[in-house]
């Protein structure tokens, strides 16, 4: 007797399910990760001013606070999300992201010797990220934080989710203390805080 | 063992492999993170960051990449769910296309028609309805209306700022006086001025110069300040405009020469944040502008000097009812005057016209349900006019007008809208109630929107069409009359439009429609005299189509192509009516843009042309009447930009334009003086922070 369509179906619904089943498994922090960290990659290339402070390539310093478990999980789902993207160049440069615990002396070090470019921070350091906006501001390296309350304060990028969409939110005034100048394509589709 | 047997046998046992894994108490391999998608490509397998937009890494929504408006409906609403058909030119566009007036950009959108009669004159008009009068559609500033009240025209000289001080134009096509009441029954044009994304305040000072083979020179100084506090916000714009470009009638044989469009401008919006749901603005302008006053009642290049002053105050609360709500407050005021004194040398001048408008309305949208709006609104106005060619029983008298609309939304599921609004106008000259209507049913989903819109709208005839009494006063002829028994002309249309978005880099939109002009005004002569004008007894009715796509191959590459199409379902009444004759429509107009920036956006380039298939002519005008016997073969107009940032710090950028036509000496006008198309190279360099 032949089957009928509804029965082939659903064989083959279960069937795909049980195959899918890893990929339904992922964590969905890491997966918004991935999306995020591809359009921090994104909005990278949207910076005018990166040909003039960036070497032959990008470098992105993950930065997390010791001890604090939350934070040392965000930067590894951050890095993680970049490491992802370890093929693909933004504006003809490679791209590399690295994980620093939080200390002046090491991120001044990445930034001197490591060839950093953007100081990504992971959650947990909102007291601490006045001296990283300080040290960002004087070696004219991009801030970007994993909370919107960062760019709020004082880092100038950040790739959040709000309210089930994801979000651009560019802070002007630090951007421009901290010499980065973004294009009016990539303006129109942040949110802005002057 | 069947097919699906040995599927679910397989996938059960590559499910016991990773189970039995974890239950050993080995670590499991991480999954794999489900990898980054835009428009079909796994974003970690491109060479270039940059071959992903970051719409598609946004997971925007076609919706969402097309923006709001409030052109449509007097309220904010997305372009996609707009109940009408719209095409938004943004300040990238409008400075890549290099166009440097207002109709020059409006070229290249579909089912618009442009018209050079002379240095800063031109006549725009959209769908069918082109010809020689420029009173068929309304041209809006920030929403404030700028058509003289006294005849409904729209002088483009008068727009009050830089074509590149403008953040947007929206071009809604078809009929919108549900929305605006009389004269909207073709289309409205809405100008928004420039606000700023970047740094405040932002400002703005641009030189430019240039010349023309065909003779004349051409050039601008304006400026603009942009300040956005967080509770203040400061606009201003000046602007200084010379155009002298081709003023010369192409036929050598005629001596007669239009006089340069000259114009200063300024105009500033001051908008203050009361509370985080309220705010009011004020918003003053003024124009001077001085261009020929060639149009199809004056025939020759006399030199017509216009002032222009005009106002709103406007009180707005958000998040009313809700999160949709929305209540308006406005009061505006637009007062223009005529100067024509060189003598004019056929019989007619607008000299000594003047017109007073002053307007209270209000406008509320007041969400009922979560699925289920209502929008209310009105205005009542007074009209003063004051001309020498209008019945002195007519002229300074203080006439009142009065427009409701009501509007009901709904939403019976997320994808779909339906929209109902209808609106009554009591108008100045014409005694009964006029009304106009729209439904729209529009069904959208993530990618794609279709809607199906019906509507009837009209326009108010003018005063000089009612009320005319122009007497020559050499002869004592009464060379113009119009009549008081004229009707509304009236366009009736169904449209279906459709958007969609196949990926992230392209959006396609085409619109077809069907629309029927009726009352038509028509123009009746006897010899000598201008006797008086009537309304056509025979409506007209074609089919149009429009196509409109913005194809971004590249950060520094954009295609924007635009078709229109007309067709003519009757003929009916051929060259009696002053619009909607199908021989003076061009039944193909077509557009190709290609703009971008390149290297850190420090160049910008752009060129364009549009083409439009021969129109003919053959009507009486002017006073006294002339026959106008006119072919006009297929033309071109071409125009490009480049420009390049020569110092970063502080900004100056310096830029060449050029603008033509195809042919070389094309005229585009019927106006026996009308001068070409121009042509003209203008370099510019300009200092910027923003």
């Amino acid at each position: 007797m032949r089957r009928s369509a509804l029965t082939r179906y659903r064989w083959r619904n279960i069937a795909a399910s049980l195959f899918l089943w890893p990929l339904l498994a992922v964590h969905p922090a890491q997966a918004s990760k991935n999306r995020n960290a591809a359009i921090l990659a994104r909005v990278l290339s949207f910076e005018l001013s990166l040909d003039e402070r960036v070497g032959p390539s990008v470098g992105v310093a993950v930065i997390y606070k010791r001890g604090d478990p939350a934070s040392e999980a965000n930067a590894e789902e951050w890095l993680q999300g970049l490491a992802e993207l370890a093929a693909v160049r933004i504006k003809d440069r490679p791209f590399f992201a690295i994980k620093v615990v939080y200390a002046p002396d090491a991120l001044r070090a990445a930034i001197d010797q490591g060839g950093i470019d953007v100081l990504l921070v992971a959650d947990g350091l909102t007291a601490e990220s006045e001296v990283i906006a300080k040290l960002a501001r004087a070696k004219h390296v991009l801030t970007a934080g994993n909370a919107a309350s960062y760019v709020e304060r004082d880092m100038t990028l950040c790739v959040t989710e709000q309210g089930g969409n994801i979000k651009i939110i560019v802070n002007l005034n630090a951007a421009h203390l901290e010499g980065i100048r973004f294009s009016s394509s990539l303006l129109k589709l942040a949110t802005i805080i002057r | 063992m069947n097919g699906s047997v040995r599927r679910l046998a397989v996938a059960a046992a590559v499910l016991g492999v990773w189970s039995g894994g974890v239950a050993r108490g080995e670590t499991p391999a991480a999954p794999a993170a489900p990898s980054v998608q835009v428009d079909g490509r796994d974003v970690s397998k491109l060479s270039q960051i940059e071959d992903a937009t970051l719409e598609g890494l946004l997971g925007l929504s076609l919706e969402e990449q097309l923006g709001q408006t409030e052109s449509v409906s007097r309220s904010r609403e997305s372009v996609l769910r707009a109940p009408a058909t719209i095409t938004t030119i943004d300040a990238t566009q409008i400075r890549l296309s290099g166009a440097s007036t207002v109709p020059d950009v409006l070229r290249f959108v579909p089912g618009v028609t442009v018209v050079r009669n002379a240095p800063g004159n031109y006549v725009v008009s959209l769908r069918g309805t082109g010809g020689l009068a420029s009173n068929n559609v309304i041209l809006l500033v920030d929403g404030i209306p700028l058509n003289n009240p006294l005849d409904g025209t729209v002088s483009w000289d008068l727009v009050p700022l830089h074509v590149e001080d403008i953040e947007r134009i929206e071009v809604v096509r078809g009929p919108v006086s549900p929305t605006y009441g009389a004269d909207a029954y073709t289309g409205v044009i809405n100008i928004l001025t420039r606000t700023s994304i970047g740094l405040t305040p932002s400002y703005l000072v641009r030189l430019r110069g240039g010349a023309s083979p065909q003779g004349g020179s051409a050039g601008s100084l304006s400026a603009r300040f942009v300040h956005m506090g967080p509770k203040l916000e400061l606009r201003t714009f000046l602007n200084a405009v010379h155009d002298d470009v081709a003023a010369a009638p192409a036929n050598p044989a005629i001596p007669a020469t239009a006089p340069a469009g000259d114009r200063l401008a300024a105009m500033t919006v001051l908008s203050l944040k009361v509370s985080r749901t309220s705010s009011v603005s004020l918003e003053i302008g003024g124009v001077w502008s001085r261009r020929s006053g060639m149009d199809h009642l004056v025939l020759d290049s006399q030199a017509q000097t216009q002032r222009l002053l005009f106002g709103r105050a406007l009180y707005e609360l958000t998040d009313l009812g809700g999160h949709a709500g929305n209540f308006r407050l406005w009061a505006q005021s637009i007062n223009v005057e005529i100067r024509a004194p060189s003598t004019a040398e056929t019989g007619f001048t607008y000299d000594g016209a003047g017109s007073l408008r002053g307007a209270v309305g209000t406008d509320l949208v007041f969400p009922l349900s979560g699925t289920l709006s209502l929008q209310l609104g009105g205005q009542g106005s007074i009209e003063r006019i004051e001309a020498p060619f209008v019945n002195p029983n007519a002229n300074r008298a203080l006439r009142p007008a009065y427009g409701f609309y009501a509007g009901l939304k709904a939403s019976p599921s997320r994808a779909l809208d339906l929209v109902v609004t209808g609106r009554g106008d009591l108008v100045p000259i014409a005694a009964e109630l006029e009304y106009s209507y729209r439904a729209s049913a529009i069904y959208h989903r993530d990618s794609w929107g279709l809607r199906l819109t019906g509507a009837s709208a009209f326009r108010t005839p003018s005063y000089v069409e009612a009320t005319g009494r122009f007497i020559d006063p050499a002869s004592q002829l009464i060379l113009l009359e119009g009549s008081d028994h004229i009707k509304s002309p009236r366009n009736t249309s169904l449209e279906l439009g459709a958007t969609f978005s196949p990926s992230s880099r392209l959006t396609i939109s085409p619109t077809v429609y069907v629309s029927r002009l009726s009352n038509l005004m028509v123009e009746d002569f006897e010899s000598l005299v201008r006797r008086t004008f009537r309304n056509s007894t025979t409506p007209r009715t074609f089919l149009g189509g429009e196509l409109e796509a913005s194809w971004r191959i590249a950060d520094t590459l954009t295609v924007l192509p635009s078709a229109g199409i007309l067709q003519w379902l009757d003929g009916a009444g051929e060259g009696d009516a002053n619009v909607g004759v199908p021989s003076q429509n061009a039944r193909f107009t077509g557009g190709l843009r290609v703009q971008g920036v390149l290297g850190n956006d420090r160049w910008g380039y752009g060129v364009g042309a549009t083409v439009a298939s021969p129109r003919s002519y053959r009507v009486r005008s002017g006073i006294p009447p002339i026959v106008i016997a006119s072919n006009i073969p297929t033309t071109a107009f071409v125009s490009g930009v480049l420009e390049r940032q020569l110092v970063a710090a502080p900004s100056l950028w310096g830029s060449v334009r050029i603008i033509g036509s195809i042919p070389g000496n094309a005229v585009e006008s019927p106006l026996p003086l009308a001068t070409p198309m121009g042509q003209s190279a203008i370099l510019g360099i300009e200092f910027r922070r923003d």
